[in-house]
């Protein structure tokens, strides 16, 4: 019966791949729930198929995080802390629905996710997949999956994953955000988080070189750009008096404002 | 959400919650993006309060007179003015 793993072509998630063939000898489907943060779709059907699963399947939900989260975050000005714009826990509750669904659609009778044990998304993607008919066990308490997160369960650390690929002959990523495995990069249409080295420790600020799309303010324009939004009952309808759906429109203000800082 | 609770039944109520707030929240927002900051320049709405043509913001109005706001004046301080005089208070302490 297959497994199913929420895939996102970063280090945890590329580990699964072969570490969950090897434990599980059970065929192994990826699927990448796009929220922003996909640039070449391509690109990860083929690292998912080099690194042994069966099939990747890419479903773009974007608009679905608008219209079930963002929405709503915009409406009610959520800042956590006022500064953190709650982009990831959103993010996690599409990937899950999306996850689920597609797991009863093949069969699959486990659901993994790369999570670890350190942080929040263990709970998101844990809870989600529960509400939406996990389990403990597929079989036995009647739950449609089972959901596991083997980088938790086996407390493996950034290191040993990057060590488990290169021994099987796959690449770990040198380049692109996560700067090798120096930091933890998640990018998706409301926000980029990153977690890594400076992050450790309350001394230092974030090097300019972590901030994957952004330019350094100083080095960004010095002729500020103006804008005009144009909102109806609380939704984004026009950049500069151009008509332009939610999602588009969020995107082209994220470039906008990653020019200048 | 933050804490992987969205399938808390209350978050739909704070959905609704959320939703009905929206109603006049329909205008044009003027922003300025340089060097790291974002800021609000200005903002328009036809549904705007401060053009409901009753008075300018700390300036001149219409909607009420002087005696209003004496009267108004008065009652604002009466809490403090009685409990002042039941404590038996000074009255320039």
């Amino acid at each position: 019966m297959p497994i199913l793993l929420a895939f996102s072509g970063g280090l945890d998630t590329s580990f699964c791949i072969p570490f969950l063939r090897d434990t599980y000898d059970e065929p192994v489907h990826a699927v990448t729930v796009d929220t922003g943060g996909v640039d070449d779709a391509d690109a990860l059907a083929e690292r998912a198929d080099a690194l042994g699963a069966e099939a990747h399947h890419l479903i773009d939900a974007r608009e679905a995080l608008f219209e079930e989260h963002l929405q709503y975050l915009i409406a009610g000005n959520v800042l956590r802390g006022q500064v953190y714009p709650l982009c990831v826990g959103a993010e996690r509750v599409v990937q899950a629905r999306k996850v689920a669904r597609l797991a009863d659609r093949i069969g699959a009778t486990t659901v993994a996710h790369g999570s670890t044990g350190a942080g929040n998304d263990q709970v998101r993607f844990d809870v989600a997949l529960r509400a939406l008919g996990g389990g403990e066990d597929g079989s036995e308490d009647g739950s449609a999956f089972e959901v596991i997160a083997p980088v938790r369960e086996h407390e493996v650390a950034r290191e040993d994953s990057a060590a488990y690929l290169q021994e099987r002959g796959f690449d770990v990523p040198s380049e692109g955000p996560s700067k090798g495995t120096a930091y933890s990069v998640n990018r998706g249409l409301w926000g980029t988080t990153v977690g890594g080295t400076e992050t450790h420790t309350s001394r230092q600020p974030l090097p300019d070189v972590a901030y994957p799309d952004t330019v350094a303010p100083a080095d960004a324009p010095d002729e500020a750009q103006t804008l005009t939004l144009a909102f109806e009952e609380g939704r984004p309808a026009a950049l500069d008096g151009d008509a332009l759906d939610p999602v588009p429109l969020i995107g082209t203000l994220a470039d906008l404002g990653a020019a200048h800082g | 959400m933050h804490e992987g609770q969205h399938f808390d039944p209350v978050m739909r109520d704070i959905e609704a919650f959320l939703e009905s707030s929206q109603e006049v929240v329909t205008g044009e927002v003027d922003a300025e993006l340089f060097k790291g900051n974002a800021r609000v320049l200005g903002c328009d709405s036809p549904f705007s309060m401060m053009d409901a043509g009753s008075a300018e913001y700390g300036e001149t109005h219409h909607a009420w007179d002087s005696r209003d706001a004496e009267g108004f004046t008065k009652i604002a301080g009466m809490q403090s003015v009685l409990a002042g005089k039941a404590r038996g208070m000074e009255r320039d302490s």
